[in-house]
């Protein structure tokens, strides 16, 4: 098998997330949840990258937060046989977490429009 | 005085830019950051005299020096507002934008956080007789345009910090343009954002209310009430004349309501009323009554939405005493939240009796307040 070939099954294994964003000044929850079928081809390859990028198998489960107001992140992933749920807030996220944060928010917007 | 207080702000930004792989040492840098411009807002407050600096450093190392700084440095407000920066719009506190006595600067977030933390310092200054968020006259820091598209705005445990809602900023034209669909406007909008997070950094100096379960959700209440006072002081508003909102204007018009109920992100009068929209999970969450508590594992325990019984009860106290809010029920929150007698663990019907006897003291056993108080908890399910 060439390592080519291994990327190509390791890059189709299903994908599930589910987002949370909680806490913040308004107190009004944000929800997501996708998967590999309820997501475009181009946004799933998106996903990937940003978790390959966030090293997001190797974050620790839980980072707190000081002060008041900050909004809590919860993402939970299921990629194949691997899964992972971290929860940050705001000022405790790793400055590579912060670009998939802002994907998942984006995706939570449009539904808010029906 | 150790001389790394001194270090210019660009070597702790290029720390912070190190920084980037581990938070711990970001957050180290960002403290320093916090410290420095204390000592350097003081200097700039005596022009290029170094003697007061020093004078401050050494007042503050013992109880006794911070009262008597405190007694005349309580001059009025040190305002700073910067403009996050970074790649994320993340690095604070950024860059100056507008430092104390600057004239407008023409971007509406930074003149908003001026004004609105101006208006909190009159607030705790001019009723309250403090000075500033510690009470020993604490440099009031805020950054604007945090994050991006970031619908939020917090304390952080040393400043404020104020997103753009659904607003995509252009740092090269400063200007705001709302993304489609758009629910929340610029977190700046209103000025009882700005006092509720002041309040937070004067919650943290006082009791330190834990930010969880009943005492976080009366942190998030002490917040909202001095909030709201801010805004009715500022417009000299008496009971009857105010909004009672927490965020009126911070969400478009897109957004709707309540039938016969303003629009806004909580409502001290109404609470539960306060927003009715499917683009926002639907209703207002939030009770009136202690026996309708919302128990929850997010938002740690629910401090936003069990933070309307305190709340509630808050206005009902005022509306009992009539006239201007801050004037007697403000005045007996105040009291109680700072006094010898509060505690980090405190709950609902903790701080009910504790606002009883605070308005005994004040105004005497059986007083037209004292009253006030309990009618006020009654009307939220508490029993004082």
């Amino acid at each position: 098998m060439t390592a080519r070939h291994r990327h190509a099954i390791v890059t189709e294994e299903a994908l599930r997330i589910r987002f949370t964003r909680h806490g913040g000044f308004t107190g009004i929850p944000l929800n997501v949840t996708v998967d590999t079928d309820s997501l475009s081809t181009e946004q799933i390859a998106t996903l990937r990258r940003l978790l390959e990028d966030a090293k997001f198998f190797e974050l620790p489960a839980t980072a707190g937060s000081r002060g008041a107001d900050q909004f809590q992140y919860r993402i939970a992933v299921e990629a194949g046989s691997r899964r992972h749920q971290i929860e940050v807030g705001d000022q405790s996220m790793p400055d590579s977490l912060e670009p998939l944060i802002e994907f998942l928010t984006d995706l939570g917007r449009p539904s808010r429009s029906a | 005085m150790p001389r790394h207080c001194f270090l210019p702000p660009h070597i702790h930004e290029r720390a912070l830019k190190a920084a980037g792989a581990t938070t711990t040492r970001r957050g180290l840098a960002v403290d320093s950051l916090g410290v420095d411009h204390a000592i350097r807002s003081i200097r700039l407050g005596f022009g290029e005299f170094h003697r007061p600096a020093l004078a401050f450093a050494r007042a503050q190392r013992s109880t006794f020096g911070r009262a008597w700084w405190g007694t005349f440095a309580a001059a009025g407000p040190q305002r700073s507002i910067y403009v996050a920066t970074g790649a994320n719009r993340q690095r604070i506190p950024g860059d100056l934008a507008r430092a104390e006595g600057d004239p407008a600067y023409g971007d509406k977030e930074v003149d908003e956080a001026y004004d609105g933390l101006g208006a909190t310092f009159n607030l705790y200054s001019e009723v309250f007789q403090r000075n500033s968020i510690d009470g020993r006259g604490l440099p009031l820091v805020g950054s604007v345009h945090f994050g991006k598209k970031y619908e939020n705005a917090f304390w952080d445990g040393q400043q404020m910090n104020f997103g753009d809602g659904d607003n995509i900023y252009n740092p090269t034209t400063q200007t705001l343009t709302p993304i489609p669909n758009a629910i929340f406007n610029r977190f700046t909008v209103s000025v009882d954002i700005m006092g509720h997070e002041l309040t937070h950094g004067v919650t943290q100096y006082e009791s330190n209310l834990v930010y969880i379960g009943q005492p976080g959700a009366l942190n998030e209440s002490l917040s909202d009430v001095f909030g709201s006072l801010v805004k009715q002081y500022m417009l000299r508003q008496t009971v009857d004349k105010a909004d009672w909102l927490i965020g009126a204007g911070l969400m478009t018009s897109a957004v709707s309501g309540f039938p016969g109920y303003p629009v806004a992100i909580r409502s001290l009068r109404a609470p539960g009323k306060a927003y009715n929209d499917p683009a926002l999970g639907g209703a207002d969450p939030q009770p009136s009554k202690m026996q309708d508590y919302v128990r929850g594992f997010d938002d740690n325990f629910g401090v936003h939405i069990n933070s309307g019984i305190p709340n509630f009860a808050f206005y009902n106290c005022a509306k009992a005493l009539g006239g201007y809010a801050w004037e007697r029920a403000g005045l007996i929150w105040y009291r109680a939240c700072t006094g010898p007698f509060m505690r980090p663990m405190m709950r609902f019907q903790d701080f009910a009796n504790l606002t009883l006897t605070t308005a005994q003291q004040i105004y005497g056993f059986g007083s037209h307040e004292a009253d006030a108080v309990q009618t006020g908890w009654s009307a939220a399910g508490i029993t004082v």
